[in-house]
């Protein structure tokens, strides 16, 4: 066999097993996603399914409980991403100082990132307990905010807080690591050269550093929403919900369809929804934002 | 002087946020070493007193957190393994070779990486459902979560092995190396940081994974850590001490492993810009 024929081969051969299970575990699952949003699925697989069409999507979108879980996912992106942006932007500028501890730093800040979200979750539900919470307590018996124990999880009106605060904790150490990158690839000697020219720190900031960074703000915009709209455990163990359905969100709310009252064809119908919802968001976020720098 | 105030400044900031961002864990360890009279006494005990590890062994062997452990160890190791084989395969066959549809295959897969793992799920449980076998097993787990994310794998192993020089591996092959052989004895070597990056990253991704597991292993025998923490805290709601012994436990490993690969890590999520 000539080598490069055979060498064709040996790539076939190699890419072979993944692009296999690729298919079979992704691909395919993918497009009986989108077939089975289309039937009333059975739960006995024995059972064929009955094909009834759109009436899955047009029962969504009179679904009122739907709309809350949109509403609160949409509210939960709008508020953690520009938090978890701002403040992350923040302690990578700190620490770009070149300060000594750079890395314990870096390391602390980092830990809620590689910690899973059901301890995370777990552990706020504690923080954010009503009676004996380390939350109430701050706000009450050390700043004397508060008169009366605040009902974290258990009032609609306030479960969503401890949900953004866990989801902005959780997220400031991806940005700031992202930022610290793309602060130390800007070149020293744009900041010597303004500063030559009589550029104050502001105006260093404004005119050098925030323009530079815009592909770091776009990659993370595009990123945290994706992120924000997949939010998940954190809901699902701190409230489930609840209060009076509530603070579902999209995954919730799909989860309980398809994993709690087996309405697998709903359950797709939901879940494509959504995924058009994510793919549009992330294609305008960033052909709006994605113009050259300069 | 001026130079010293601001770094003052900066220092104190700093160590605010990283109290602030540390505080959760520290009491989370700190109300694991607590007896249970001590968990919701107003103002909190900020340190232990008295200090006990008798939550550990109590949640280690009383609440089958020792089964828990092991089931995920079992699961994790031999899942990482495949997954880092599989992907490396793939993207050294993508970063080294010319077969036809090559670049096809790879913008479908770059394309599927925004594809929300909420829309997989259901069909994916509706597959495994169907095979009784496959239900209640932990092999399913290991080799699901084994062949996951083997697109986003391959994407990220690709640019590494395409950065290593060609030159090695052209003399391998002169030197009567088979293909195989020289991406094992001459490509995966050199690639070592990057794998050591996939090898933290899978892991977090199948040690910490809840959603899918809970699905196929419904059987308490079955329960890896994740699921045996939100298990424990159904039946004993108010237990924080023993629930955070718990978690610690599970915390560990990752920890560990994190730490290990600190170097490796923080520079490629950096450049690459890794979500995780």
């Amino acid at each position: 066999m000539k080598r490069t024929t055979r060498r064709k081969f040996a790539g076939f051969l190699f890419v072979l097993p993944g692009m296999m299970a690729y298919l079979v575990w992704t691909i395919y699952p993918i497009l009986n996603g989108f077939y089975m949003s289309l039937f009333k699925w059975n739960l006995n697989p024995k059972i064929p399914n009955d094909f009834i069409g759109l009436e899955n999507y047009i029962e969504l979108f009179q679904d009122s409980q739907f709309y809350v879980a949109l509403v609160n996912t949409i509210k939960y992106a709008i508020i953690t991403v520009p938090f978890q942006m701002v403040l992350g932007l923040l302690v990578a500028l700190l620490l770009n100082k070149g300060m000594k501890g750079q890395t314990l730093f870096r390391l602390l800040f980092y830990l809620p990132v590689i910690t899973s979200w059901v301890v995370v979750s777990v552990l706020f539900q504690y923080l954010f307990a009503t009676r004996g919470g380390i939350v109430n307590f701050i706000l009450k018996d050390v700043f004397h905010l508060i008169k009366t124990d605040i009902k974290w999880l258990a009032q609609t009106s306030t479960a969503m807080i401890p949900i953004y605060v866990l989801g902005i904790w959780k997220g400031i150490g991806w940005t700031m690591l992202i930022f610290l990158a793309g602060l130390q690839s800007i070149p020293k000697q744009l900041y010597e050269a303004a500063r030559i020219d009589g550029a104050n720190s502001w105006k260093l900031f404004t005119k050098v550093t925030a323009p530079l960074l815009r592909p770091t703000f776009v990659f993370q915009l595009v990123m945290l929403t994706i992120g924000g709209f997949n939010v998940f455990l954190s809901v699902f163990i701190m409230t489930g919900g609840g209060p009076r359905n509530s603070t579902h969100v999209l995954n919730t709310y799909m989860f309980k369809e398809a994993f709690e009252y087996f309405h697998f064809g709903y359950g797709a119908a939901i879940a494509v929804v959504f995924f058009l919802m994510v793919f549009t968001i992330s294609q305008l976020q960033r052909r709006f934002l994605k113009r050259e720098p300069y | 002087m001026k130079k010293i105030i601001t770094s003052i400044i900066i220092y104190n900031s700093l160590i605010l946020g990283a109290v602030i961002m540390c505080f959760p864990f520290y009491y989370m360890i700190i109300t694991s070493l607590k007896e249970s009279a001590y968990i919701f006494t107003i103002p909190p005990q900020l340190v232990p007193d008295p200090a006990t590890l008798k939550n550990y062994v109590s949640v280690w062997i009383e609440a089958d957190f020792k089964l828990y452990f092991w089931n995920s160890v079992k699961i994790t190791v031999p899942a990482v393994l495949l997954n880092v084989f599989l992907s490396s395969l793939t993207a050294y066959g993508f970063a080294r070779f010319k077969f036809p549809g090559k670049e096809l295959w790879f913008s479908i897969l770059i394309a599927t990486l925004a594809v929300p793992g909420l829309l997989l799920t259901i069909p994916q449980f509706d597959m495994v459902r169907r095979v009784k076998f496959l239900m209640d097993n932990p092999l399913t787990i290991m080799l699901t979560s084994g062949i996951g994310s083997v697109a986003f794998n391959a994407f990220f192993l690709r640019g590494f092995f395409e950065g290593i020089p060609v030159e090695l591996e052209e003399a391998a092959e002169l030197d009567g190396c088979n293909a195989f052989k020289t991406f094992w004895k001459v490509a995966m070597p050199m690639a070592r940081p990057a794998l050591a990056t996939l090898v933290i990253l899978s892991f977090m991704g199948v040690w910490d994974d809840y959603f899918w597991p809970s699905l196929i292993l419904r059987e308490r025998s079955q329960w890896t850590l994740p699921i045996g923490i939100l298990g424990f805290r159904a039946q004993h709601s108010v237990q924080w001490h023993l629930l955070f012994a718990g978690t610690m436990i599970a915390i560990l490993p990752v920890l560990v492993i994190y730490v290990v690969f600190q170097k490796y890590f923080v520079k490629t999520v950096a450049e690459g810009g890794l979500k995780l």
